[in-house]
């Protein structure tokens, strides 16, 4: 089902049909899972290995990452290769280069935008100290210390410091591991594991912390140091700064349900529950795939397959630059035509006036002026009209991706 | 007693001490002012100090009915010996929570003694975990939760000690024990849950049957008579005012209250496929599973901080329950708990965890400080963890380096905890649980109150007539003489409300202006102008707790 969902602007760039891409990106992930856990093989227990397997193929994250994004599911596919080799001949050589591809892939999407750039950064830092300073000054009635006190907390190097040590604390989070979907969060994201593998996850934690298994405890400590690397260099959604910390979570997960397997009725609950988070996931993206994914590829699968059915003629189309690079998109859906002079793609304001015979398609604070807090007129239909132009077609767009310029999307023109 | 020994209990005693003096310190100015909570407890037990009835003129009440939300009243009964003392102020309102503030640290020292067994060692650490953020913060205000978390702490000593020492319990001190958690249930709605759960988690010890596939030994659960004891002893409780009025607001917080239907909205309904594909059942224990892990999420502690927090009386700024490198430390103290959980010690640790966070649990926030203090000592044990293991490491330059590294991490902490929460807190806090201007305009009320017939409020804080009653002290009797007038319900009271020579109400200034020998109270929003062109009014603006800030205005109409 979510195959049919538009293609993300990484899929659309590559210039292949969507679905062949999500194949690829489908099957490099798969063979790069298979390839790592089947070397797992000599130190940890298989049915462990194999439940594992298949928790990672049905994790949430990992399924809207080979919808979404190709270049992570070819990263993370590689990287799986890597730490299986890694794990056949334990030479550190292989764990420095799968360390440094981590580095280099993030610093190659995000450039020094990541959150450890941004600790780092004394510039920022001493803009936080001095606004700390401001703040105490700025009270009518106040304790007031001696500078010299002050300056010992107050200082760029301890907010550094501060400042990293609240960053590491950020991944080591239940919220995002297991219950995403329930958590208050300002911004969604997907959950690595649905809510149930939480209880295999604590007995596998218990049962390795119990045996004196040092290869596996190392391995995980091993897993566990990337996924923190990833995390600090990655500038992304939760769910792909922590998407490395699904190998550790999902071996100690393996793990419990090892122990779990003991008692009949326990391990029959457990695997009910677990198909059961599976389908109602499914279930949940089907029934709210705009809250889910991003809306910009929905909005521009809506454009173009509206251009589509215009009359365009001599007529130019003016389509709107707010959400993205929209040429792309063009050259997806509609070819060639898109690098003639019919298209023109960029925000426009037509507030002052508009040229006729002129498809004008963008969101509706473009034919009326933004708003700061997103706030619309009820009779914005008739203010449009009012200016000449003739709504052809229009679209709501469920989560807000033009804020300022309204929820709807709409096609317009002055014939 | 040696000489060793009285130096260590002449260290503990000095560092009490200087605890005792960062949490008194300046009390009157920081927090800049008393929230509505504080005000309430504060003036109801100068009202039972004065009268012997509490606002509403209930006789000696058990609980306060205050903004209808019946506030547990131990706290306003210890307060009263500090405002016959002091006189009725902010300083001696929050008196009671120093003062459990400071002795709550005492259980902590005897905890991580009991589990390190090196005293010296056992002191530095706790020297730093005295100053975790929220303990100082809690200790600061008057909390009852605060008041609670001392009780339950000495509680859990009694119940625990025994057990941590030899492995059972004496009946001298299980007496003690649920005497003294009985107090915490008196002190605050969470430990009514949260103390019987502890008693009866540590006297059955479930996970012993568990993990060493014993015999459950049912001679056991008659050491269950002292649990019945603690529910005897906290009956009176639910027979003040009735326990449905006791229980409001857990009728108001509760999970099921406020999730209800569970499945997300925008996918339930009343059919077969719902129940079949998204069944409430399974989304309700996700969210309880949800609202349990919170607590063992460290980032929880230090990271994420959620709204209802940040505009409550709960938030530390920078922090949210436990200091960085507490919180770091909490990731192998986990692991290090889950290691000896065959251990009894240990296994007694979780049972506190589980115990004290259950209250919170159940209720719709994701994440609660508030009603999950209890869980304060245990949490810290179990950061503290870490520090046990590598001070019994054998020694070692790296052992001493990263011991060393710990001191200076956690000495820096300190410095800035304290001045975060003595100074920067006042500033983030400002207008949310410190509404500025009560404080600032109370004399110049008192002042002026004589020559004027009214006094009308408007203020956008719901309930503001309780900082009147606090900052005028106002004579008890005129407030309870309208007690019959006062709604009951499960709002907040009613906001609108007349006494004496107030009014609390919207005030109209275009309608408003026209009254005589009045003091209007309001928003500081309407212009200077207006007042100017009304003859014979004069405005005075309450800069607040800002320098640049008006936070009201105080227009005399002559």
């Amino acid at each position: 089902m979510a195959l049919g969902y538009p293609p993300s602007a990484v899929q659309v760039g590559l210039g292949i049909d969507v679905n062949i891409v999500r194949i690829i990106s489908w099957l490099i992930l798969g063979l790069g899972i298979n390839y790592f856990f089947n070397s797992l093989a000599v130190d940890w227990n298989k049915f462990g290995l194999r439940v594992a397997m298949l928790l990672v193929v049905i994790s949430p994250s990992l399924m809207a990452l080979w919808l979404i994004d190709p270049w992570i599911s070819m990263y993370l596919g590689l990287l799986l290769v890597g730490l299986a080799l890694y794990f056949k001949s334990r030479n550190n050589l292989a764990l420095i280069v799968i360390a440094a591809t981590i580095f280099i892939f993030n610093f190659w999407q995000y450039g020094n935008n990541s959150s450890i750039f941004r600790v780092f950064n004394l510039e920022k830092t001493s803009t936080e100290v001095i606004s700390h300073f401001l703040g105490e000054d700025s009270l009518s009635e106040k304790i007031d210390f001696p500078l010299f006190f002050r300056r010992l907390g107050y200082n760029k190097y301890f907010f550094v410091v501060k400042n990293l040590a609240k960053e590491g604390l950020g991944f080591i989070n239940f919220e995002s591991w297991f219950f995403q979907e329930f958590h208050p969060s300002d911004t969604k994201s997907f959950v690595i594991f649905f809510w149930p593998a939480v209880m295999p996850f604590l007995i596998g934690l218990w049962f390795l912390a119990d045996r004196k298994e040092k290869r596996k405890q190392n391995f995980i400590l091993i897993l566990i140091g990337l996924a923190l690397l990833n995390y600090f260099f990655n500038n992304g959604p939760i769910y792909l700064r922590q998407i490395l910390a699904v190998l550790p979570l999902v071996l100690i997960i393996g793990e419990g349900l090892t122990v779990i397997k003991k008692w009949k009725w326990l391990m029959g609950l457990m695997i009910f529950l677990l198909i059961y988070g599976f389908q109602a996931g499914i279930y949940d993206w089907k029934n709210q795939m705009e809250y889910w994914f991003d809306n910009r590829p929905l909005a521009y699968e809506y454009i173009y397959k509206t251009i589509r059915t215009l009359d365009i003629g001599d007529r130019t189309v003016e389509v709107t630059g707010l959400i993205g690079d929209s040429k792309i998109y063009c050259r997806y859906y509609l070819g060639k035509i898109c690098d003639s002079k019919t298209f023109k793609f960029a925000s426009f304001d037509l507030r002052e006036g508009h040229q006729t015979n002129k498809y004008y398609i963008g969101f509706m604070g473009e034919f009326l002026g933004s708003d700061f807090n997103n706030n619309f007129p009820q009779n914005w239909r008739q203010k449009i009209n009012d200016k000449g132009l003739k709504i052809v077609s229009e679209m709501k767009v469920k989560n807000t991706i033009a804020y300022r310029y309204g929820d709807y999307l709409l096609v317009a023109i002055d014939e | 007693m040696n000489k060793n020994n009285i130096l260590f209990k002449g260290v503990v005693v000095l560092v009490l001490g200087l605890n005792l003096i960062i949490r008194v310190w300046g009390l009157e100015v920081s927090p800049t002012s008393i929230n509505w909570d504080e005000a309430s407890i504060g003036y109801n037990a100068y009202s039972i100090l004065t009268t012997g009835k509490d606002e509403y003129g209930t006789y000696l009440p058990l609980s306060l009915r205050s903004f209808n939300d019946y506030k547990p009243a131990l706290y306003a009964y210890l307060s009263i010996t500090f405002i016959k003392l002091m006189g009725l102020s902010q300083t001696s309102v929050r008196m009671v929570s120093v003062v459990a503030g400071t002795l709550s640290l005492i259980p902590l020292l005897l905890f991580i003694n009991i589990i390190l067994k090196k005293k010296w060692w056992s002191f530095l650490i706790w020297m730093f975990y005295c100053l975790d953020p929220l303990r100082l913060h809690f200790s600061r205000v008057s909390l009852e939760t605060n008041l609670s978390l001392s009780f339950f702490s000495f509680g859990a000593w009694y119940l625990l000690k025994d057990k941590l020492a030899n492995g059972y319990t004496t009946s001298k001190n299980m007496i003690l024990a649920t005497i003294l958690l009985a107090l915490s249930a008196y002190s605050y709605h969470s430990a009514r849950l949260a103390a019987p759960l502890l008693m009866i988690f540590v006297l059955i010890d479930p996970f012993k049957y568990l993990l060493n596939k014993n015999k459950f030994e049912w001679k056991g659960l008659l050491n269950l008579k002292y649990v019945l004891l603690f529910l005897i002893f906290i009956l009176p409780i639910f027979n003040d005012f009735g326990s449905q009025k006791i229980l409001t607001r857990f009728t108001q917080e509760n999970i099921f209250n406020k999730f209800y239907p569970f499945t997300p909205r925008n996918m339930f309904r009343f059919d077969l496929n719902t129940f079949l594909r998204v069944n409430p059942l399974y989304y309700l224990t996700g969210i309880i599973a949800g609202h349990t892990a919170a607590y063992f999420s460290p980032a929880n502690y230090s990271v994420n901080f959620y709204h209802w927090i940040k505009n409550s009386v709960m938030y530390v700024p920078e922090f949210n329950m436990l200091g960085f490198w507490n919180s770091i430390l909490l990731v192998p103290g986990i692991y290090i708990l889950l290691k000896n959980f065959r251990n009894t010690k240990y296994r007694l640790v979780f049972y506190w965890v589980v115990a004290a966070l259950t209250p919170s649990a159940v209720t719709w926030n994701w994440f609660h400080t508030l009603r999950s203090a209890n869980l304060i000592p245990a949490i810290e044990i179990i950061s503290i963890l870490p520090i046990i293991y590598l001070i019994k490491l054998n020694y070692s330059k790296k052992r001493l380096t990263v011991m060393l590294g710990l001191l200076v991490l956690f000495g820096w902490q300190s410095i800035f905890v304290i001045n975060n929460e003595l100074v920067y807190a006042n500033y983030e806090n400002q207008g949310e649980y410190q509404p500025g201007g009560f404080k600032e305009g109370s004399p110049i009320i008192s002042s002026l109150i004589d020559k004027y017939q009214k006094i009308i409020v408007d203020t956008p804080h719901a309930q503001g007539y309780i900082f009147f009653l606090f900052y005028q002290k106002m004579d008890p009797k005129i407030i309870q003489s309208i007690a019959k007038n006062r709604t009951y319900g499960m709002d907040n009271g009613n906001s609108e409300i007349k006494f004496g020579k107030y009014e609390f109400r919207k005030i109209d200034w275009p309608k408003d202006r026209d009254l005589s020998n009045t003091i209007l109270w309001m928003p500081a929003t309407t212009p200077q102008e207006a007042i100017d062109n009304r003859p014979g009014a004069k405005a005075i603006f309450l800069k607040g707790p800002t320098i640049k800030y008006n936070s009201a205005m105080i227009v005399t109409l002559n």
